[in-house]
């Protein structure tokens, strides 16, 4: 934690350009400030985090790497294209959607990979994750545009989740 | 013109049109469900495109690492909102537009309001 509100406080001194003693307290303080704000969700991650690092050993580092930077690479591409296609719908000189809410059954366990899932879905192409139900295991989606349900389930599942899955189980 | 403020004008027309596009749909889909794809991601690009093409305008390091700490931010808190506002539509019954679409969510709430 001590960490955390130092390194807040470093953030503060780099993005205000200035290093001086004053710069340090202030950013010291407003540190300590979203700290105390955020502690109960804090704790909760530090160990969720410390579960998952128990469950992955260190030699894989550089391929979690590379698995990372192709995953932020795919993210970037598919919020692209998310937009082009939502423009797309939307320039449509008669607009004749169909939106819907459809299920997807998850096979991810992890909070982080379910979360991480959740929100790249809201990002892309005419989907947004609604809710998930209280045992974990069904994402609610919904969709702008549905023209067949059971194809847009698999392409979620095959397409994100597969990706999601390699690096949180 | 030089080319830096080419690529940095380049960046943020696409930013502005994407921008448009969104209020654009924001005023002409149906109901609040789809309205939130428009609001919650036609907007996306928008500022990816603005916030690069300031970045390249100003062209130190610092700018550009402040521009993708802000889109970084917005990625993550964006979709976080539009789903929250998508799920209290449905918690509170607003109605959807009808259409022969599936409706999977329908009455999987229980009195407690867990969902099955």
């Amino acid at each position: 934690m001590l960490t955390l509100n130092f390194i807040l406080a470093l953030t503060w001194m780099v993005l205000q350009r200035s290093f001086s003693f004053s710069d340090f307290v202030v950013g010291f303080s407003l540190g300590f400030a979203v700290i105390t704000i955020a502690q109960v969700a804090l704790r909760e991650q530090l160990l969720e985090t410390a579960k998952f690092r128990r469950h992955q050993d260190i030699g894989r580092y550089p391929l979690i790497v590379w698995k990372v930077l192709g995953f932020i690479l795919f993210a970037f591409w598919s919020i692209i294209k998310a937009n082009i296609d939502v423009a797309r719908i939307l320039l449509r000189p008669r607009l004749n959607i169909n939106p819907g809410i459809i299920a997807v059954p998850l096979d991810v366990r992890s909070e982080v990979g379910i979360t991480l899932l959740a929100n790249l879905i809201t990002l892309t192409p005419g989907t947004i994750s609604i809710d998930i139900s209280t045992n974990r295991d069904t994402l609610y989606v919904h969709c702008i545009d549905i023209q067949d349900a059971d194809a847009l389930r698999d392409d979620i599942k095959q397409s994100f989740e597969r990706r999601v899955i390699e690096l949180f189980p | 013109m030089t080319l830096t403020e080419w690529i940095c004008f380049g960046l943020c027309l696409i930013g502005v049109i994407f921008m448009l596009l969104s209020s654009f749909g924001l005023l002409r889909l149906p109901d609040i469900y789809t309205r939130g794809h428009a609001a919650g991601k036609a907007g996306t690009l928008g500022i990816i495109g603005l916030l690069f093409g300031v970045g390249i305008y100003y062209g130190d390091i610092l700018t550009i690492a402040k521009m993708f700490a802000l889109i970084i931010f917005f990625l993550v808190t964006s979709p976080v909102s539009a789903s929250i506002v998508e799920r209290s539509a449905f918690v509170t019954e607003v109605k959807m537009t009808p259409s022969s679409g599936p409706n999977d969510l329908k009455g999987r709430y229980d009195e407690q309001g867990e969902l099955q």
